[in-house]
């Protein structure tokens, strides 16, 4: 088995290296990286510019941004595994040892791991607002989630690129409600419960406060995500290709 | 006859592939956004949603919809045919501009947004759609994969879309308007803050003549990589 997972992760990086694409996407949580180092700069700037104090909003930039890798890492994957079933390539998998399940466990391992590998760098690493250590790697568990479910949702339903570049549009609004809970200061903002994305960002908010709710916001995140994520696993597994 | 049925094909082809329910699905959600922002920010947002998606939206798509054309022949089969490669380029600007405007029209509508200078927001959302579809189709007539299209597309898209940088008010500079973006962000813009004539009347006039050169430039580089290859 580990030799097979190690085959499919040269071809997989072959891929990446190859497509110039993929790499300016792995690039982007880079820049991310970047701005959140200068986002302290940046809120110099702005103050005195616009006489606007920008660092009442660090929690929510950095909550926001930090899930931005997953979204990208997801795409990357989803599009990686839109090219593989253009291929046959999944066709060919399923009839392996492998078979569909362990081609799809492998592709979803792989996002999820560089988007919670990126969530603790962006957090840890640039220092921006303090989160409890022992509620961050529950945290980064939804996040690597999410990337999944993003790789899982463009695979499930589109049928080639062209839909998946149509569908990579939907996956923007997966992430509405992380303004909303942050920027929206009313008890309506409970209306976007329903997508997990709402729970990341309560727990950061409940961590940063030191709050005990926030093992509400992790117990409830977690069964949300993986609800989603069973939810589009059997769409994947009932296509025929 | 021919430009009709070539345009009526392409909007059966977007609709099949999903983009009318994700910008009915998109324009939606801007509507709901829209409507819960403070009344100053209204209008600023909404010009960003249409520059940064609804108007743009022929550039993110076309390249994989030329790609996948030229993968299946499709381009080789047309031009047997009558149809001419002018009515070719026009029906795909034609059926993404539709898209675009009934979006913009249905997100207008629907977060009730105030509208002054109606005709001059029109004009500039016409000609950005058609312009940013012709844009994509200069990049996408060279590009091997859809991948390949977005690298060799993106870094111009970004760097024509600096004078957004001036909208925001980080940085400003009147070279901006040598740019067809800025023409855009004022035409665009013009339903909720006041422009003057000059300034108006130069963003229509530069975006007609950036129209022309973007499809004297997108149907030479069709005829050239696609139509005649080397």
């Amino acid at each position: 088995m580990k030799k097979v997972i190690a085959t499919l992760a040269r071809g997989d990086l072959k891929n990446i290296l190859r497509d110039s694409t993929l790499v300016m996407a792995v690039f982007g949580p880079i820049a991310i990286l970047l701005l959140l180092y200068l986002f302290p700069l940046l809120e110099v700037l702005i103050l005195e510019r616009f006489d606007f104090d920008l660092s009442q909003y660090r929690l929510f930039a950095l909550g926001f941004l930090s899930l931005i890798p997953s979204m990208l890492f997801g795409m990357i994957f989803g599009f990686l595994m839109l090219d593989e079933r253009d291929e046959d390539i999944i066709s060919f998998i399923s009839i392996t040892p492998l078979k569909k399940t362990g081609y799809l466990t492998y592709k979803l391992q792989m996002p999820m791991l560089f988007s919670a590998g990126f969530f603790l760098l962006l957090l840890h690493g640039t220092g921006l607002v303090e989160l409890h250590l022992i509620h961050t790697p529950f945290i980064a568990v939804m996040v690597a989630l999410e990337a999944a479910i993003g790789a899982l949702f463009l695979v499930s339903y589109a049928d080639n690129k062209v839909e998946g570049l149509a569908f990579s549009k939907l996956l923007g609004i997966m992430y509405l409600a992380v303004p909303v809970v942050f920027l929206w200061h009313s008890p309506w903002h409970w209306i976007t419960a329903w997508m997990p994305s709402f729970w990341i960002a309560k727990a950061f908010i409940h961590s940063n406060e030191n709050s005990s709710l926030v093992w509400m916001d992790i117990g409830l995140g977690l069964v949300l995500h993986f609800a989603v994520l069973t939810f589009f696993l059997r769409a994947f597994l009932k296509r025929p290709k | 006859m021919r430009l009709t049925t070539a345009i009526s094909q392409d909007m059966r082809f977007q609709f099949r592939h999903g983009f009318y329910y994700v910008y009915a699905i998109l324009s939606v959600m801007y509507i709901v956004v829209l409507r819960f922002l403070p009344d100053e920010m209204v209008h600023s947002a909404l010009t960003l949603i249409l520059f940064t998606d609804i108007c743009t939206l022929g550039f993110f798509f076309i390249g994989a919809i030329i790609l996948l054309e030229r993968g299946q022949n499709i381009t080789e089969s047309l031009f047997v045919t009558p149809l001419r490669l002018s009515e070719y380029l026009l029906s795909k600007s034609i059926s993404f501009l539709i898209l675009s405007t009934l979006s913009a029209l249905i997100v207008l509508v629907g977060a009730a947004i105030p509208v002054q200078n109606f005709l001059w927001f029109i004009w500039g959302l016409i000609l950005s759609s058609v312009i940013y579809t012709l844009f994509g189709i200069v990049f996408a007539t060279k590009a091997k994969h859809v991948n390949d299209y977005f690298v060799r597309a993106l870094g111009m898209g970004l760097f024509i879309s600096l004078p957004l940088l001036g909208h925001l008010g980080l940085f400003d500079t009147p070279l901006f308007y040598l740019f067809p973006t800025k023409s855009t962000l004022i035409l665009l813009d013009v339903i909720g803050n006041a422009y003057s004539l000059t300034a108006k009347l130069y963003a229509a006039i530069s975006l007609l003549l950036w129209t022309l050169v973007f499809a004297y430039l997108a149907y030479y580089r069709f005829e050239k990589h696609v139509r005649h290859p080397a």
